[in-house]
């Protein structure tokens, strides 16, 4: 059987959160437990070589899926996305065959690929 | 829908083309789609219904929802991935709507408590007769006392409330908004302005009027859009889904973002991010105006067909120097030129943008400028521009615009004769009919029983009750507002009744009167609060505890206090009778009339048995019913572009707008017409314009001294609506504290480490909140998060300082200076003169006498 992943498009996670709540209602986790939990990192602005800020910005989300996560396999039995998937408002998540994912992952940078072990 | 407006007494000129904005428009029933999908199935062991979220809690969308229901309980919300609107997308907020509904402090009683107690814990559960005994009694009282036009309505925003306008109506009162939120700082300048300009709101084209969405042949996707003080994925404010973002970005788009936060999208602009200094826009927008117009980089032939004011634009923005402006709004020249000359040259282009523009003294006169921007670039009413919106057939008053039932239950003199501020400031008075919160401030102060204005305050009467309609001014919206409820509020009204579903300070300090409501998921409804479709709000689970849903309130009470006796223009007798006029409420309430008894306004205020015939007389414009909408799930009535080419947007079927002159006027001859008889420090500029804030480093620099830094404030928090959701556990442990952002050389200046909380104080007030550093912002500039209560504290006595929940003490807007912009639109919210430190000043947030102008 293939394993299955998610595949994270972080150019466009805008840090709303919603992957953490849908995973924590889906599977009725305890306050302070989670499948997937979103890094902030910045923002804070790109210095030269020189030490000056430049007018670029590292301001990126990244969802970081734990043990805790079965990629919902009851709902992927069903035909279903997983929750957070589902519910993704930048849909910058994609769930599949980590062996498509392989090929998107190589079409476009800015993204990376999670294949969390319970998956 | 025929074009009936008794209020202008059929005079044409400004007051006709306001009113024709959100009604009089003939409905476009032909090639309606809807959703033919089954709204409810078993799944699982689960009952799914369909249908969409609105309020309560409150939010200004209508996302489409799976409510997943098990033994009468709902169990979660997803989102519908077939809904146009969403597309299966949620917010966290949606996500944990279980925990709202069934959590353990929602309010499920009515509760009275006697006056002499505001503010204590004295509350009696009731029930619900004996509350609306006490409310019919009130009101009747009151009414008889001081005349129906002292009683309001107080509202949030976005709630799907609006059909309480027609309660207020029903009494003989025309005055409904928000009287606590200084310059009326949402929107309303915004929409004022492109009413006057362009006879219509326009809004940034996502796709979002057709329901193929970016398949749609028609939809071209922008190849820029300017983001202007607006942070859309976490605010989706006015009916805008904030990840159309995303998907337009995806989609290639290009941003540039005007904000003095590096936002997400921001961070995505780079170069073209513009950090503006809070408050600057307007010197911003005149900046690119001037570039776009002296630089010839705007649209000639649709300047030359549709454009009125092009040349005394020009000659305004002459008398600008563009160095200038660029140090005014601390934005290097040449970025402005960039961003400018990228705005006038991709095709299509867009803007969209925020409540920042309203929340400032010269609001009103920025979103001139920006509108004048987007229409001489041709970029109105273009796919992938900035489009026109009008309801949906013509619905709009119950279900967004509020002034439900105005026209047919109050007369002129009463609407706009009584309303608070209409004769007072000019854009009030011709077409936006919320009263007026700058009015009301000067009205509080104004010596009881003189002339208005003879001791130098406006003051025709003072308002004597207020039912607030799920509401939590002392949190948010209210400017000054432990001063406001202290001395406004608590001292001066006679009577006040409360709506929500969780206790609230302001709720807590004020009400003598509670009304439990219910959730969005408990009851039947419309929405929304935007002109692309009506979405149905399709109940799952019967009303929780003893609550009832917002609207079934205002029925059951419009049957109580509906006032006594014949509507006057409708009463038989020698030259009275309207006869076109009892032919039309015939049709629309479907009665019959005695011509020689003329309608009693118990005939047409309720006259339905249940909440679902109100909805069907509603929706009668569209042509369907509230269950046929329910079976649709949704419906979007055909989109057009370009609509100035076809006649589609003025009533007499003629090419062009809806205004004047016919044509998109960035010379303002509403504007102009309407301060003709206005009072002299409330005469409107037809010309686009640069106001600089009240209190700034430029109009007031010897304050600036004393308080160097700027605050602004707002910044946005996904998981909250404003002041809602602090209570609902999994939402705030994403975000437990108030916090202040500021850059670290500015904290390291008074020597404040990152965590550590500060006081933020000016002469109005005081506030104190968590540091977080972030070396993006101007150091000059400091950012808070607004409308923080404490859920957890629990209630406290008046005479605890920092309030019930302790709402006074983390709380931006006691900083926040009263008065308004000359439209009586706009005030500092975003913009205020601060110090910081991390003792507590000596700074009450109690002025012996508020500075109201």
């Amino acid at each position: 059987m293939s394993r299955n992943g998610i595949l994270v498009d972080y150019q466009y996670c805008t840090g709303c959160y919603s992957c953490e709540i849908a995973c924590q209602s889906e599977h009725d986790l305890y306050l302070g437990q989670w499948g997937v939990k979103v890094i902030e990192n910045g923002p804070w602005p790109i210095k030269d070589k020189d030490g000056n800020e430049t007018d670029q910005y590292v301001y990126d989300f990244l969802p970081s899926f734990t043990k805790v996560c079965d990629l919902c396999a009851d709902r992927t039995a069903k035909g279903k996305l997983p929750s957070c998937v589902h519910h993704c408002q930048a849909s910058c998540l994609k769930y599949g065959p980590v062996s498509e994912l392989v090929a998107d992952l190589e079409a476009k940078p800015w993204q990376y690929l999670i294949v969390p072990p319970r998956g | 829908m025929e074009i009936t407006d008794q209020n202008n007494n059929g005079q044409v000129g400004p007051v006709q083309v306001l009113s024709d904005i959100y009604g009089g428009l003939l409905p476009q029933r032909t090639d309606v789609t809807l959703d033919s999908r089954p709204i409810q199935w078993e799944e699982d062991g689960y009952t799914v219904i369909r249908g969409h979220a609105r309020s309560a809690p409150g939010c200004h969308n209508a996302c489409g929802v799976l409510q997943y229901v098990k033994d009468g309980k709902l169990v979660k919300v997803e989102g519908d991935p077939e809904n146009p609107y969403n597309q299966g997308r949620l917010c966290s907020r949606c996500l944990a709507m279980t925990d709202v509904v069934y959590h353990k402090d929602r309010l499920m009683q009515p509760m009275k408590r006697d006056r002499a107690d505001r503010g204590r814990d004295k509350f009696v559960e009731i029930s619900w007769d004996e509350a609306y005994d006490i409310i019919e009694r009130e009101f009747k009282r009151i009414s008889a006392t001081y005349g129906p036009e002292t009683i309001m309505m107080c509202q949030g925003t976005g709630r799907d409330i609006h059909q309480v306008t027609r309660l207020n109506a029903c009494l003989g009162s025309p005055n409904e908004g928000v009287p606590y939120f200084a310059g009326n700082s949402c929107y309303l300048p915004r929409i004022a302005s492109m009413a006057c300009m362009l006879g219509d709101a326009a809004v940034m084209d996502c796709s979002q009027f057709l329901p193929l969405r970016y398949d749609d042949p028609r939809y071209v996707v922008p190849e820029l859009c300017i983001v202007w003080g607006h942070n859309p994925f976490y605010s989706n404010a006015d009916g805008f889904y904030g990840h159309w973002f995303t998907d337009l970005m995806q989609r290639g788009m290009k941003v540039a973002v005007i904000d003095p936060q590096l936002t997400w999208i921001a961070a995505r602009a780079g170069e073209n991010w513009l950090r503006v200094r809070p408050g600057s826009d307007g010197a911003l927008a005149m900046a690119m105006l001037k570039i776009i117009i002296e630089e010839d980089l705007y649209d000639h032939e649709f300047c030359d067909y549709w454009v009125y004011g092009l040349e005394q634009v020009a000659e305004r923005c002459k008398e600008y120097d563009l160095e200038e402006l660029a140090e005014r709004c601390w934005v290097p020249l040449e970025d402005i030129q960039r961003v400018a000359r990228l705005y006038a040259q991709a095709k299509p282009a867009a803007i969209q943008w925020g409540v920042a523009l309203d929340q400032q003294t010269g609001g009103q006169q920025a979103a001139h400028a920006v509108t004048a921007l987007w229409t001489i670039t041709g970029n109105l009413d273009v796919p992938g521009g900035n489009v026109i919106g009008r309801p949906c057939w013509g619905i709009a008053q119950p279900n967004w615009t509020g002034t439900w039932g105005y026209d047919d239950l109050l007369s002129p003199e009463e609407e706009p004769g009584k309303r608070m501020g209409a004769d007072r400031y000019p854009l009030f008075g011709v077409g936006f009919k919320n009263l007026s919160s700058n009015a009301t401030f000067e009205s509080w102060e104004h010596e009881e029983g003189t002339p208005s204005g003879s001791d130098g305050f406006y003051g025709p009467y003072k308002f004597k009750a207020a039912y607030f309609v799920t509401n939590n001014f002392t949190a948010c919206m209210g400017a000054q507002t432990k001063m406001q409820m202290e001395r406004w509020y608590r001292e001066q009204l006679e009577f006040i009744v409360w709506s929500d579903i969780f206790m609230n300070p302001s709720m807590y300090a004020l009400a003598d009167l509670v009304l439990p409501v219910s959730t969005w998921a408990e009851r039947i409804g419309f929405g929304g609060l935007n002109p692309y479709s009506i979405s149905c709000i399709n109940p799952s689970i019967e009303p929780v505890g003893n609550t009832r849903p917002d609207q079934t309130i205002f029925m059951d009470l419009g049957k109580r206090v509906t006032r006594e006796g014949v509507i006057p223009f409708t009463q038989g007798g020698e030259g009275e009778v309207d006869l076109d006029l009892i032919e039309r409420l015939e049709k629309k309430y479907g009665i019959k009339v005695d011509t020689s008894r003329g309608v009693h306004y118990k005939d047409i205020a309720y006259p339905w048995d249940t909440v679902e015939q109100m909805w069907d007389f509603a929706l009668q414009d569209g042509g369907f019913t509230w269950k046929e909408l329910q079976n649709s799930v949704w419906r979007y009535p055909d989109f057009q572009y370009r609509k100035y080419e076809t006649g589609g947007l003025r009533a007499d079927g003629q090419v062009g707008f809806e205004t004047p002159s016919g044509r998109a006027e960035i010379y303002s001859l509403v504007f102009q017409y309407a301060s003709e008889h206005a009072p002299e420090d409330c005469k409107l500029d037809p010309l686009p314009a640069y106001v600089e804030p009240r209190e700034s480093p430029y109009s007031d620099p010897e304050l600036a001294k004393q308080f160097p830094l700027i605050l602004t404030t707002g910044a946005r928090i996904p998981h909250f609506f404003h002041s809602e959701h602090r209570q609902i556990a999994k939402l705030r442990a994403l975000h437990p504290d108030p916090l202040v952002y500021i850059h670290p050389d500015t904290a390291a200046a008074y020597d404040i480490h990152e965590g550590e909380w500060i006081w933020i104080w000016n002469d109005h007030g005081k506030c104190y909140y968590k540091t977080s550093f972030n070396d993006t912002y101007d150091p000059r500039v400091l950012q808070c998060e607004h409308a923080w209560w404490f859920p957890e504290r629990g209630p406290a006595d008046p005479e605890d300082e920092a309030g019930p929940f302790g709402v006074f003490e983390s709380n931006c807007n006691n900083l926040v200076p009263l008065p308004a912009g000359v439209s009586g639109f706009g005030a500092n919210y975003k913009a205020m003169v601060c110090q910081i430190g991390k003792t507590e000043p000596a700074v009450s947030n109690v002025p012996d006498k508020p500075i109201v102008k």
